[in-house]
């Protein structure tokens, strides 16, 4: 009994997932192709790459699935509250900037934990980002939609002026940051790879937000807040608007670690193209897993596995690691055509049952 | 070319929804030229068996049969020998955020179709006086309009597509009856036109009043099928109920609470409270009301007269621009719109149980005692569902609101706001809430309760009050002096 739960509970969450990915592998392939490349050995060589070896696994697959969790969670978080943060990106990016700040210019706190510092100084950065939109949400009814989306330009700017200015290496030659030092650094997992312990903890976070949203108060608010706000309101005498804020922040909370995990925990130091459009994949790693916490570690891992794979056929068949984005648009064309088209399969089969909708999914 | 002929026929149909079936061996003949009355209590699949006739939903079993040549299809070339089917829905569709004309012109035209509100207007205006049907300015958005108003607006959409059968889902719910009387003039003026209309209600006096052939459901079988003038209101009810009539049309009965309430304790209090939306427009002015423990005080309004505002003052569900409202507990309330404003319809029954209060709950939802807790609630006020596990959505609107009560009213609150809790619902639901809402009086509660009909003010209230523009009137428990004061000639 317990066993066909799990196994229920698998397929839900993980199936689906699973099943985008293999579909979308046979699109990679007749876009490899039309390309005028030579499919099978792109798409070996990109398979080499994402899963061919313990290092592709965890170097570069896992390394990249690392921000994608975490800013999954961040997109999957708002959109259950049925606040549409597009912002992640520009989260993310605040985020390493206040961790490579924290890492370059704090002074070392024997018995404080470095890697915490700097994670809670990305925290506060995502917030004070994603924050500002709220307050925009808040005083002046600006869509969040809208605002989180401009702050994101708006971060990648804020991004490239610092490395060219105050936070620039001290030859000032590179547009860059110099590395923040060891005591700051997140560690790593394991000898010999470049899986650093943010993703122990991503895991962790999502665990924690699944046993919230669907077991505790506090993520009851967000759902009801996401489904009926109205209902919300009259009904459950709950705040929406400041309901709202507040996930908006934690989600730039965690958008915020993101980008500071990436900088403690991978480069160490910041440039401009720290993120290779991270929080826009995030939105569809989230869409995917149907905000589903558990759901969306699996699908940050199989785009993390895409991205390594682009990178592999580049190297390994010249084949341009850009036509793996039309895959992510795949990815997200088919999410967005899922509910249309279950209602359409429930219309011509009614002997099936009406399926629920998923509203917060489908915003 | 006969004006009678078959418009629509249903055999066999049956329908079902996970375990509970719907809808089981409907056969059902429209003519042209007739009013069809469909009859049936909440639940008794009434809502289903239209929507399968429309065409919105397939049967699992039967046919549905629409003649293609008809003699309202020759007569209209628009239609162009395919029976046009408009359905008016129970629930509202008009998007909130546009204004009446714009709601009109949606889904209308082409892709290069002009957008022209002095011809949508102009429209609006010969339909009303074609109808009777009184239509807010084309240019008010539909997000600004009451319930009533927005419900007229989802009439004059279905009716100006000219359909060839017209069906109508609860039309006259939220109509006053002045307006109903009105709508089934004109939909039998156009039946006789030859065209088909069909009406979905729980009235039997509609049904009596202006059917031309009634049909009744019971529990998703047909109970009855005659031509009106071969029956009967005792028919109809047996037909309807079967023998286990519990409520009764309510005798007004109010009289017993006359003997006075002054000494008893204040439980909501309005001091002079205002109310102005964010925008500025003035809702309430000025109320001063208080209502006390062990009474019902009942408001009439007709649209618009800001009740919906004063309401919500009381509940404590908005807070007043000006003035004080003070409340000795936290009061229960139940909005007019359930769907809205009470339940969150892909949640299930238990979460919409959590969901009162939920502002202040704190900790691990417990999902065991909550379902408990949901069950025993639910069974205590007959709400009729497999589990509690079923989406709200998928109730009838008579359980529906039999839930929202039992979950408002499980802890015994010591006040209750009651926005038209009978709207929509038939007989014998409307009176088990209005029972529970005399033995909450009984209990020694106190009662704010709006409803659109007068009667079921004078029948449950042991004072009324009216709100005119905002301004709240008290006035005496006679049918003139209310409807004087709801009209503003008092």
């Amino acid at each position: 009994m317990r066993l066909l739960g799990a196994a229920r509970y698998f397929a839900r969450t993980t199936l689906p997932a699973v099943a985008v990915g293999a579909g979308l592998i046979g699109i990679l392939g007749v876009v490899i192709a039309l390309a005028g490349h030579d499919a099978g050995d792109a798409l070996i060589s990109g398979a080499q790459a994402a899963f061919g070896s313990s290092d592709a696994l965890i170097s570069a697959t896992l390394k990249r699935a690392t921000p994608l969790m975490w800013l999954g969670l961040a997109v999957a978080v708002a959109f259950r509250a049925g606040v549409l943060n597009i912002g992640a990106e520009g989260q993310f990016l605040v985020g390493a900037v206040c961790a490579s700040a924290a890492g370059l210019y704090l002074p070392e706190l024997p018995g404080v934990g470095g890697p915490l510092i700097v994670l809670a100084a990305g925290a506060l950065g995502g917030m004070a980002w994603a924050g500002s939109a709220g307050w925009l949400l808040r005083r002046h009814g600006v869509n969040e939609v809208v605002s989180t989306l401009l702050l994101n330009l708006l971060a990648s700017q804020l991004v490239g002026y610092l490395v060219r200015g105050p936070l620039q290496e001290p030859s000032r030659t590179y547009p860059q940051s110099s590395a923040v030092p060891e005591y700051f650094r997140v560690p790593l997992l394991l000898d010999g790879y470049r899986l650093h312990a943010g993703f122990l903890l991503a895991i962790l976070a999502a665990g924690i937000i699944a046993l919230l949203t669907y077991r505790h108060a506090i993520g009851f608010r967000w759902r009801v807040v996401g489904l009926g706000p109205l209902a919300a309101e009259s009904a459950g005498l709950i705040d929406v608007g400041a309901t709202r804020v507040r996930v908006l922040l934690l989600s730039g909370a965690f958008a915020g670690i993101a980008g500071a995990g990436e900088l403690a925990g991978v480069t160490y130091s910041l440039f401009e193209g720290l993120s290779p459009g991270y929080g826009y994949t995030a939105i569809a790693v989230a869409l995917i897993a149907r905000l589903h916490p558990i759901g969306l570690l699996a699908s940050a891992i199989a785009f993390g596995a895409l991205g390594a794979a682009g990178d592999g056929m580049q190297r390994n068949s010249g084949v341009p690691a850009d036509l793996t984005v039309v895959v992510s648009a795949g990815a997200i064309l088919a999410v967005l055509a899922y509910p249309y088209v279950r209602a359409r399969w429930a219309v011509m089969n009614p002997a099936t049952d009406p399926p629920a909708t998923d509203r917060a999914a489908n915003a | 070319m006969s004006a009678h002929g078959p418009a629509l026929e249903l055999a066999g149909i049956t329908k079902r929804f996970g375990d509970t079936t719907a809808v089981e061996g409907v056969d059902l003949r429209v003519n042209f030229g007739a009013v069809h009355v469909l009859l049936g209590e909440n639940g008794a699949g009434k809502t289903t068996l239209l929507r399968i006739a429309a065409g919105l939903l397939p049967p699992d079993e039967g046919r549905v049969v629409i003649p293609l040549t008809s003699s309202a299809a020759a007569a209209q070339p628009s239609t162009a020998g395919a029976t046009r089917i408009s359905l008016v829905h129970q629930h509202f569709s008009a998007v909130p955020a546009l204004t009446v004309a714009e709601n009109v012109a949606l889904g209308r035209g082409g892709l290069l179709s002009r957008f022209n509100p002095g011809a949508i207007a102009d429209e609006l205006a010969a339909l009303h006086r074609e109808t009777g049907l009184v239509l807010p300015p084309p240019n008010t958005r539909v997000a600004d309009l009451e319930v009533a108003e927005q419900q007229r607006v989802e009439i004059a959409k279905a009716l100006l597509k000219r359909p060839g059968i017209l069906m109508l889902d609860e039309p006259t719910s939220t109509l006053s009856p002045d307006a109903g009387r009105d709508l089934y003039r004109w939909l039998g003026e156009y039946a006789a036109g030859g065209h088909a209309v069909v009406v979905v209600t729980h009235r039997i006096s509609d049904a009596l009043a202006f059917g031309t052939d009634v049909t009744v459901l019971r529990h998703g079988r047909v109970a009855l099928r005659a031509p009106r003038s071969a029956t009967n209101e005792r028919e109809l009810l047996d037909a309807m109920f079967g023998a286990e009539l519990e409520f009764a049309p309510d005798p007004a009965s109010a009289d017993a609470a006359a003997e006075g309430t002054d000494g008893r304790p204040v439980v909501i209090a309005l001091r002079g409270a205002g109310y102005r939306d964010d925008r500025g427009v003035e809702h309430v002015a000025n109320a001063t009301l208080d209502i006390r423990a062990g009474e019902i005080v009942g408001v009439a309004g007709i649209d618009r007269s800001g009740h919906s505002a004063l309401l919500r003052l009381a509940a404590g569900r908005i807070r007043p621009t000006s003035g004080s409202v003070v409340r000795g507990s936290t009061v229960a309330f139940v909005p007019e719109d359930r769907l809205r404003d009470a339940l969150i319809g892909e949640l299930s029954l238990e979460e919409n149980f959590l969901l009162r209060g939920s502002a202040e709950r704190r900790g691990w939802v417990s999902s065991a005692e909550g379902r408990a807790k949901t069950a025993a609630a639910m069974s205590a006020y007959a709400v009729r569902a497999t589990d509690t596990l079923v989406p709200a959505a998928e109730l009838s609107g008579g359980n529906q609101q039999r839930f929202v009560l039992s979950r408002e009213l499980a802890d015994q609150p010591r006040a209750l706001v009651a926005e038209h809790p009978t709207r929509g619902l038939d007989a014998r639901s409307g009176g088990f809430v209005r029972q529970a809402l005399r033995s909450m009086r009984e209990r020694g509660g106190a009662v704010l309760l709006y409803s659109a009909d007068i009667d079921e003010l004078l029948a449950m209230a042991d004072r009324i009050v009216v709100c005119h523009r905002g301004r709240v009137i008290a006035v005496s428990r006679d049918r003139a002096a209310i409807a004087r004061a709801m009209a503003g000639t008092a």
